[in-house]
């Protein structure tokens, strides 16, 4: 036990410049949203009767939900600025924790006394890697944490754990993304042995590691959609798609010119080209469909996602544990 | 009987093509200090580091102890100190951090005898790293490679980046460890009159290939310099004194105008020699 504080103090001080700097913006952005929570929670409790998700229109100048609306909205709009970028920050987060871990015993030329000291360059590795992920862990389960807070606070009256609205900005994904850029920084910083090009090499993979895990998982995620109309919109759903359904069965979506010839929706919910058609009932072009998961499959999804990336992340820790094993130490 | 460090035939080539070592064969018994002096680009450093198993030999074959580094990695390791080339330690850490760090990763690992040494030498085991002098940093390195409690130690040239009295410390340290543990040390350097009062060997690289392999003793009472155009026995080579008159090393012999050879004119004649023979084709 003694051995792993030993290390844990040790490793912290190896990389206590990337921890400090990252656990005051976590510590930061962390107090800032739990701060409009509670506001926005004292809101709804303030004023059990106004609907904060109505349309202002109907609220009315002399209405008493008037002022707290626009306050509610007001808080909401500078939070999203936040929990917009909680997506990148995990991944820049792990990044940045994860090329000094041998990237900067290179180009520090220390890899040449821990690989000499040290008989295995595998456990060196594990260790160095265990107290950056735990690092990676901790800091962001608070953002996660911090922001599903500030999501149930944002939606009084709604059940956050099945409702994909942030989603990916929230929840245990957050984290699976931490480690996700974890492993790219390691990897990077392996590999080039420098840690400013490693960084900047290291966005550029996250990028692209992250728009193909979001493209695979939404592909996937889209052969398991239901269609519905969208009249039977569910709040929460993830999204796909929509489009008119023809009279034909056949989906086609708003941009093709069949679906642009519609104007009039009948009281059946079909649509005509025109009011003379829609008023006799005949000439319906279709019905308008969407491709939807279920917010109640949220947390299935999620953690489908969050797994998917931990994997990537593994394989590219493991890929910088054999680079690490072969390479010169600078 | 398996020697402290051998060589087969190693050659190294680097991805520029350019040949650092050029079939080498080297055999360092157990036991004392051995000199490998060379000039810089002589294939010092690649020589040590396909040892520690940094560098992959293209021809040939190393082995610490009877191991191949190569294939055995952890047990070669467990034979061998080493001491790069500038002391390479962390920043952020203090001295006692490092002892710290080479307890967790070398079991065995002598803190007690390190921290001795260390106060011996007055430096400062709170002290950061980087708030330690060259010298104390040399040391430092020096304390953690003879921690290990290895038994060869292969120093990269330690010594060139130190000044006289830092030297003399450091290469004190070396002799005294050497001597009281027993072990083996491989100390390079490129300035010889650094190394020739606490070496027993000599081994003098010159690009890429060992020019010669003796003991400091043998060298010094089988070599003698004679004027340029005094020799008599086998020329190593001809080379320019201090003055700038013209040198000439040969082995045994003896003759007017002739007198015993220093370890430095030993080297630099046969350094000469290599000019005379460019080999770094020779390994293709």
């Amino acid at each position: 036990m003694s051995g792993a504080l030993t290390w844990a103090r040790l490793s912290f001080r190896l990389q206590r410049l990337e921890i400090l700097i990252l656990s005051a913006a976590v510590l930061a952005a962390s107090a800032l949203m739990v701060w409009w929570a509670f506001e926005l929670v004292g809101l709804s409790d303030a004023y059990p009767d106004c609907d904060f998700f109505a349309n202002d229109d109907f609220l009315g100048g002399g209405s008493p939900c008037q002022a707290p609306y626009q306050r509610f909205w007001e808080i909401r709009g500078s939070a999203e600025i936040l929990t917009s970028n909680v997506w990148l920050a995990g991944l820049v987060a792990g990044l940045v924790l994860g090329v000094p871990l041998v990237g900067r015993e290179i180009e520090s030329r220390t890899a040449q006394l821990a690989w000499t000291i040290g008989r295995s360059r595998v456990r060196w590795f594990v260790r160095r890697l265990a107290f950056a992920a735990l690092v990676a862990v901790l800091l962001l389960t608070v953002v996660a944490v911090v922001t599903e807070v500030m999501a149930s606070a944002a939606a009084p009256g709604f059940d956050m754990s099945r409702d994909f609205t942030l989603y990916g900005a929230r929840g245990p994904l957050v984290v699976a993304r931490g480690l996700l850029g974890l492993g790219v920084g390691v990897v990077v910083g392996a590999v080039l042995g420098r840690q400013l090009p490693a960084l900047l090499v290291g966005l550029i993979l996250i990028g692209l590691l992250y728009a193909a895990i979001a493209y695979g998982m939404g592909r996937w995620n889209e052969t398991e959609g239901v269609v519905s109309t969208i009249g039977e919109y569910e709040r929460g759903a993830l999204y796909f798609g929509s489009g008119i359904e023809l009279e034909s069965g056949e989906r086609v979506p708003w941009g093709d010119p069949r679906a642009q010839m519609v104007a009039y929706q009948g009281l059946d919910g079909r649509y005509y080209a025109t009011e003379a058609d829609m008023n006799a009932g005949r000439n319906a072009i279709g019905r308008d469909y969407q491709i939807i998961i279920p917010g109640e499959r949220y947390p299935e999804i999620v953690a489908r996602e969050s797994a998917m990336t931990v994997g990537v992340g593994a394989v590219l820790v493991l890929t910088a544990l054999l680079v690490t094993q072969r390479r010169r130490p600078g | 009987m398996t020697a402290a460090l051998e060589t087969h035939q190693l050659a190294k080539r680097y991805r520029r093509g350019v040949w650092a070592l050029a079939g080498i064969d080297l055999e360092i018994p157990f036991g004392g200090i051995t000199a490998l002096v060379g000039p810089n680009a002589a294939g010092k450093s690649t020589l040590i580091k396909t040892w520690v198993g940094f560098e992959r030999p293209t021809r040939g074959s190393v082995r610490v102890a009877g191991v191949d580094p190569w294939r055995d990695r952890r047990a070669a390791l467990g034979h061998i100190g080493y001491v790069p080339q500038s002391p390479a330690l962390y920043d952020g850490l203090s001295v006692e951090d490092h002892l710290d760090l080479a307890v967790l990763l070398r079991p065995g690992f002598d803190r007690a005898a390190a921290r001795e040494r260390l106060d011996q030498l007055d430096i400062p085991r709170e002290a950061g790293a980087r708030n330690l002098s060259g010298g104390q940093q040399a040391q430092v390195a020096l304390a953690l490679a003879l921690g290990t409690r290895a038994d060869v130690l292969l120093l990269d040239e330690p010594l060139a980046s130190l000044d006289p009295l830092a030297r003399r410390e450091f290469l004190h340290v070396l002799t005294d460890a050497v001597r009281v543990g027993g072990a083996t040390a491989l100390l390079s350097s490129h300035i010889v009159t650094d190394v020739e009062q606490a070496c027993d060997g000599l081994v003098v690289l010159g690009v890429g290939r060992v020019l010669l392999q003796s003991s400091v003793a043998d060298a010094l009472s089988t070599h003698r310099i004679a004027p340029g155009d005094g020799a008599t026995g086998e020329v190593i080579a001809t080379f320019l004194g201090p003055a700038g008159e013209p040198l000439a090393l040969q082995r045994a012999g003896g003759g007017p105008g002739q007198r015993p050879a220093t370890l430095e004119e030993i080297v630099l004649g046969y350094l000469a020699s290599a000019r005379l023979t460019p080999n770094r084709e020779r390994a293709a």
